[in-house]
């Protein structure tokens, strides 16, 4: 069987009855639904599944706009942006929230709110708010942009995005370099020159199999030609499983 | 609490331990291990036995300290380490032993733990392991408050645990100073809903939540991994420091005050340690040393320059 069918197997064997998806067992969280309705989407794959994933994420949304982690978690985080990207029919709303937590000092957006910056929540805000495609949200991207193109480590990689205060010399890391790249798609490579060093080097040992799909997905959104090694690397989980299928359906042109 | 170590104290004099031990105090064992291929599992047993640790029947919880992975730097509990407490529990009647992480910085739990030797330490590692990154959780409320908190979410697997084992690297800190017992606690805090950091503890005072999260554990041992151990600009960027140690006991403030001391910094010093026992009646001095005598072990720990007046002395 090929990767990407035995995957898609392994996805819609680990859906949970009430239609979203676990991290790796137990209750279905925002985080893996989305991540695993995208694969499936890219995959033209299983619409049943994907039935059913739909109204179980658009449950989770808050009366504030976003979206909750899971059920036993009642306050909104950074797993908004994922839903955005996963509901295709969300409206331009949606995006407020995100919005709202970009902290203006920084202009970078948090894993919680009234907290610090970091890469991840900022780059899949840039996505999601991107996905809206709407004049309003022209802005609040340009400034997580800026945050991720100064907020890299001394090798021109990301990391998870600590303060270089007492952590000069602290490296990026596979899939956080990949994820920034996905984010700043579309920024001149000349400011992007080391990081596309570096992700070669990474490509060679991605660390894990997130590492390698976020890279790839990365590079191809930069336009940059990516082999597709035999990954060495097997999925932990299910966003491992999403992970590698969204990157597979990039390297074949279907991207997020 | 105070009653369970007067509990222990005397059960360790009953036990007739190498020295004696008073009423009141916390009994902390040091015991030399020159490297990760001596039998460490014995020496646990020995501690376990020692600190008359009730293990049979019991769900335990190892928490080691597993952070990111470099081959050069001592910077996770080593998985030697890890494999020989599973089978020191194990061989004393636990009825589970399973192995919980959740790392603060990187998602890819699974494969660092790989890359740094854990599935090769242990059989079945991925089958006995928990990403606590990734566990299903209840929200908490805090009882004792030292922080902002009111509330905070836990991994199930780690709230359902009769004994929660914590094994951390014995480390200097940029920030806090030292990171031993206590602070190897912030593992436990769930990336899947605070994120990765857990910054919401930032923000909420680092010391405060260490100090809030002990007390919501309070069936806990610590063994902590001094053998080879990190200084200079840990937890991440430090060096090896070789110290050839295993410090346990009961009374996690009271083992990282030994801790300190054997790294040569004043355990008065760092804050969260001070914070607990500032609400405590066991003070960091009521503390028994079984096994080796502190000043046959202690070697001083290179600092971050910012934080020399750590020193002891």
């Amino acid at each position: 069987m090929a990767e990407g069918d035995e995957l898609q197997r392994q996805l819609l064997a680990s859906q949970n009855p009430d239609g979203g998806w676990p991290f790796v067992k137990g209750s279905s969280w925002t985080e893996p639904t989305a991540l695993a309705l995208l694969a499936l989407r890219l995959h033209d794959c299983s619409p049943g599944a994907g039935r059913a994933a739909v109204p179980w994420l658009e449950r989770r949304r808050n009366a504030d706009g976003g979206w909750r982690p899971n059920d036993a978690v009642s306050i909104s985080t950074w797993v908004t942006n994922l839903a955005i990207l996963a509901l295709p029919q969300v409206g331009e709303s949606a995006g407020d929230w995100s919005a709202a937590q970009i902290y203006a000092k920084t202009g970078g957006s948090c894993w919680f709110p009234g907290t610090a910056s970091w890469v991840t929540p900022t780059a899949t805000t840039i996505l999601a708010l991107s996905r809206l495609n709407s004049r309003q949200f022209a802005a609040p991207i340009e400034q997580c942009r800026r945050f991720l193109l100064s907020w890299r480590c001394h090798d021109g990689g990301w990391n998870h995005g600590g303060s270089s205060f007492r952590s000069e010399n602290a490296v990026s890391y596979p899939e956080t370099t990949g994820l920034a790249l996905l984010a700043l798609a579309g920024t001149s490579s000349e400011q992007l020159v080391t990081a596309f060093r570096l992700s070669d080097g990474f490509l060679k040992n991605p660390g894990s199999l997130e590492g390698l799909s976020w890279l790839q997905m990365g590079l191809v959104a930069q336009g940059r030609n990516v082999a597709d090694p035999q990954p060495t690397f097997r999925p932990r989980n299910i966003r491992d499983i999403s992970l590698r299928l969204l990157a597979l359906a990039a390297l074949e042109g279907r991207t997020l | 609490m105070n009653r369970r170590y007067f509990f222990l104290g005397a059960l360790s004099l009953v036990a007739g331990c190498s020295r004696r031990i008073g009423t009141r105090t916390a009994p902390v064992s040091i015991i030399r291990a020159a490297s990760y291929s001596v039998d460490l599992a014995g020496i646990m047993r020995r501690i376990l036995l020692e600190h008359r640790v009730a293990v049979s029947g019991k769900n335990v919880l190892l928490k080691p300290n597993l952070v990111e992975f470099d081959q050069h730097a001592p910077i996770n509990t080593d998985p030697v380490f890890v494999a020989a407490a599973a089978e020191a529990f194990r061989s004393l009647g636990a009825k589970s032993v399973r192995i919980a992480e959740g790392p603060g910085h990187r998602r890819t739990t699974l494969d660092m733990a790989e890359a740094a030797g854990f599935f090769a330490a242990l059989p079945k590692f991925e089958d006995n392991f928990t990403d606590l990154n990734l566990d299903d959780v209840t929200r908490v409320r805090l009882s004792r408050r030292f922080s902002k908190l009111s509330e905070i979410y836990l991994p199930n697997t780690a709230l359902a645990c009769d004994l929660l084992v914590t094994l951390p690297k014995m480390k200097t800190h940029h920030w806090a100073g030292a990171t031993l017992s206590m602070k190897n606690l912030f593992g436990l805090v769930p990336g899947n809903v605070y994120g990765w950091p857990k910054n919401p503890l930032h923000w909420a005072g680092i010391d405060e939540c260490v100090a809030d999260l002990h007390y919501l554990f309070p069936k806990q041992f610590c063994l902590v991994d001094g053998i080879d151990a990190m200084e200079g600009n840990g937890p991440i960027l430090g060096t090896r420091k070789h110290v050839g140690v295993v410090v346990g006991g009961a009374h996690p403030p009271t083992v990282d005050a030994t801790c300190c001391r054997i790294m040569q910094i004043d355990p008065r010093k760092i804050r969260y340690l001070r914070l607990v026992a500032d609400r405590s009646s066991l003070s960091l001095a009521d503390t028994r040393q079984l096994g080796e005598r502190i000043d046959s072990v202690a070697v001083r720990f290179a600092l971050h320059p910012d934080l020399e007046d750590l020193h002891l002395g």
